[in-house]
């Protein structure tokens, strides 16, 4: 855990803002591109944020928050709430979405606000001199995050498609590339599952895609839960998440991304119906685990093994 | 504690390495109960017990320059008991920040590290060292850094790089193994180069040990202990150098095992290395005589229990076999229950 | 389970036709195009040249497979693998023949028939192979089988006494 203080906060578009953070003692451990970090929010939430600064500079950290009208307040609390000066707590750094080392060619794909982790990784590419290009899906004026700056550094690698003028098309930005490419995705679901099917059709190993998801719990209906081994009873309710619920009852479980890909909060149940909403277990593991950060209950109570 | 080197010692040859009481008291025998099986073990690698083997995350010992004119004699003979490959440059470049800047900070009388942006200065009064490098840049050393900084660190090194959730040994500087080889392994997955431990791939420990390892976190190393017996206190077990010291097996007696036997513990150090994500496995090895190690009767009376009860595959793997039955005739005079 | 050690490969049959096939004898059902043929070329170096100037122009997706005995096929496996093709991209079929055998005292690679055991052609110690196989350099882990007689000039495969 570390504690920081929010250095600046910058608006991007308007419903984009960019975080300034800066350790309150000592220095910011080190991070690989595509990391990314925890904020701790003061109603007990967590929600992930991927590092967009330098990875060679770890004299402060940098996010980007877009706000979301839908979201269960975590936005809402980072872009009206907080103020430049503030203390936040963050966990450490982790890399869900690292470049591959032994690619030869590296194709982002950025929708949004997907671009964030991408900033970290192409800063990382220029440095090392390796050959990649960034396609931005964007619309302009409101998600179009630092896209000033990305022309002006990357130039000819940068490609964009505002909406409504350019589409992107997997298809096309796949076909005829060298046999050490790599592509990675960020962006929504729709976006993942485009590039994925696509490298697929083409041939291409599953190895040489990678993809990071806006992974966060979705509301649900409240249900109820118990720990077998404590006997403890649970409520969780309709916007917090079985993981928040836990972590609110002072049962730490171990996680890194909270929206059901990284696999760390696996834990076993014993019996109850559960709604399953992770991109991590396999359909014979659900039987018998779920993935606290996503997955719900919908009908008879959980049951816990721990 | 007061940290001061012995005078050269050899491992090799002569064989003068031996232990002062100081570092006979500090060694961290392995086994918590009378019998042994295979297990992952691993724990926090957080600082604990001041004075002991895990104080600091590289611990520095007595042996210090005598480990390191080890090192440069095993290379000189075998250069490429170093190997890196071109994709594990930033992987190199972490592991040396990393490893100067524990150094400078838990043993500040003999070493010194002071940075101006890329700018370094390294200063290693042990080893007489004074270099000034641009960090990142391999020209501005006298070789390639993980080279250079582990000609510098007592233990093996080898860094793992993360992808296709798995670990791949893609460089490392190893002089003193436990019979293995980073040129053979070199480029093995995780499972590939544990293939010759015996019945693990059986028990499925090495699949919770990858998942366990695949999500270490910067700031969050963890360590176990492993060990073997070697005969002679002889750093270089390697594959390489087998047909020069496999026939030691054969000279152990009921009469010399208390000077010829060695226990070899290894204090293994997962860490996730900031910049590269690459996984850092540092593998540092203590030696100590049968006959200094009886000089603590709970350890005589546990080590004999162990040997005793080994598994006959462990035994096998570990190459004791041999000589076992010379070694319990040593042992069991120190179990008053034998 | 089996006691197959991880490190040393199974050869799973592989379902279709890969778009380039290397291989020790030429395949009538392939069209000539889309095959490199050992005897075409005057050498294994020849013939891994070519490979690798039909990689470097290759397409992601390509499917390749490699077709003969393992001394055959690895050298070309790690050569693939260098030209950025992912192991689940290269087919291996491989069919009876040697093998290769590292020798860890003088790190040399020597081509060996399945025998368990043989002297190192280079630095004349008996090695025992071990069942560890490196794919990095295609071969299998030769290793001094008596210590005692590291250097015991035994026929391959007799048996030790």
């Amino acid at each position: 855990m570390i504690d920081v203080r929010v250095a600046a906060i910058h608006e991007l578009t308007p419903v984009i803002r960019e975080y300034r953070l800066q350790a309150i003692d000592g220095a910011l451990p080190g991070f690989s591109a595509g990391s990314h970090v925890q904020v701790h929010l003061p109603d007990g939430r967590r929600n992930a944020y991927s590092l967009l600064g330098d990875p060679a500079d770890n004299s402060e950290y940098r996010i980007a928050v877009r706000h979301q009208d839908n979201s269960r307040g975590g936005s809402r609390y980072l872009h009206q709430v907080l103020c430049s000066g503030d203390r936040l707590r963050i966990s450490a750094p982790a890399n869900l979405f690292p470049l591959y080392s032994k690619a030869r060619q590296h194709l982002l794909v950025a929708a949004g606000i997907g671009i964030t982790p991408f900033m970290a990784h192409s800063r990382e590419l220029l440095r090392r001199g390796e050959d990649f290009e960034l396609h931005y899906a964007y619309r302009s004026g409101s998600s179009d995050a630092y896209l000033g700056e990305l022309r002006q550094s990357l130039g000819p690698r940068l490609h964009e498609y505002p909406a409504g003028i350019r589409r992107l098309d997997a298809r096309a930005l796949l076909k005829d590339r060298p046999l050490g490419a790599h592509v990675y995705s960020c962006g929504p679901q729709s976006l993942l599952l485009a590039i994925a099917e696509q490298a697929a059709a083409q041939g291409w190993s599953p190895r040489r895609v990678h993809s990071e998801a806006f992974a966060a719990a979705e509301p649900g209906l409240p249900f109820s839960v118990e720990l077998q081994r404590s006997g403890r009873q649970l409520q969780v309710g309709a916007e917090q998440s079985l993981l928040e619920a836990l972590e609110a009852a002072g049962v730490e479980i171990p996680n890194l991304c909270r929206g059901g890909v990284c696999g760390q909060c696996q834990t076993p149940y014993l019996k109850g119906d559960v709604e399953h909403r992770d991109h991590f277990l396999a359909a014979n593991e659900r039987a018998t685990s779920l993935m606290p950060c996503v997955s719900r209950g919908c009908g008879s109570p959980i049951l816990l093994d721990i | 504690m007061t940290l001061t080197f012995k005078p050269l010692e050899t491992y090799r040859d002569d064989f003068s390495f031996a232990n002062s009481a100081e570092a006979i008291a500090r060694f961290p025998f392995p086994f918590p109960e009378d019998q042994y099986m295979y297990s992952v073990n691993l724990e926090p690698a957080t600082s604990r017990d001041p004075g002991s083997v895990f104080e600091h995350l590289f611990d520095v010992d007595e042996h210090y320059v005598s480990e390191m004119a080890e090192r440069a004699r095993v290379l000189e003979l075998d250069p490429q008991r170093c190997l890196v490959m071109p994709h594990m440059a930033q992987a190199a470049w972490d592991s040396l920040a990393l490893l100067m800047q524990s150094l400078a900070t838990d043993y500040p009388q003999y070493f010194r590290l002071a940075r101006d942006g890329d700018a370094w200065h390294w200063q290693n009064l042990a080893l007489g060292i004074d270099q000034r490098f641009t960090f990142g840049d391999p020209a501005t050393l006298p070789c390639e850094p993980l080279e250079y900084i582990t000609r510098q660190m007592q233990g093996d090194f080898a860094l793992l790089d993360q992808r296709d959730n798995d670990l791949f040994m893609d460089a490392g500087m190893v002089t003193c193994p436990a019979d293995w080889s980073l040129r053979f392994d070199a480029g093995m997955s995780f499972q590939q180069w544990h293939a010759p431990v015996p019945m693990a791939h059986r028990a499925g420990v090495f699949e919770r040990a990858l998942k366990y390892l695949l999500n270490i976190q910067v700031g969050q190393p963890v360590r176990r202990l492993n060990w073997t017996l070697t005969i002679n206190p002889r750093l270089d077990t390697s594959p390489e150098t087998y047909h020069q010291w496999g026939s030691d097996r054969g000279k152990v007696t009921a009469d010399n095992a208390g000077a010829l036997v060695h226990l070899r513990v290894e204090l293994q150090l997962m860490v996730r290395l900031p910049r590269s994500n690459a996984l850092m496995f540092s593998i540092r090895t203590y030696l100590i005589s049968l006959d200094e190690l009886v000089t603590n009767p709970a350890w005589a009376q546990r080590l004999y229990r162990v040997m005793r009860d080994l598994p006959e595959p462990i035994a096998d793997y570990k190459g004791i076999s041999r000589y076992r039955q010379p070694l319990l005739d040593w042992l069991r005079p120190f179990d008053p229950q034998a | 389970m089996t006691d197959h050690p991880f490190s040393v490969p199974r050869y799973e049959p592989q379902a279709g036709p890969a778009d380039l096939l290397v291989t020790q004898y030429r395949d009538a059902g392939y069209p000539a195009a889309q095959q490199l043929v050992q005897g075409d070329y005057a050498s294994n170096a020849a013939l891994q040249q070519a490979l690798a100037a039909r990689l470097e122009l290759a397409r992601c997706g390509l499917r390749l497979e490699l077709r003969g005995d393992e001394a055959f096929i690895w050298p070309l496996q790690a050569l693939a693998q260098a030209a950025g093709l992912q192991g689940d991209e290269i087919l291996l079929s491989r069919l009876p023949g040697s093998r290769r055998v590292f020798c860890v005292h003088c790190a040399q690679c020597q081509p060996a028939s399945a025998a368990e055991s043989l002297t190192c052609a280079h630095c004349g110690v008996h090695l025992e192979v071990r069942r560890h196989f490196s794919q990095r350099l295609g071969a299998y882990l030769g290793v001094c089988a008596d210590a005692d007689l590291p250097y015991a000039d035994l026929p391959n495969g007799e048996p030790r006494p």
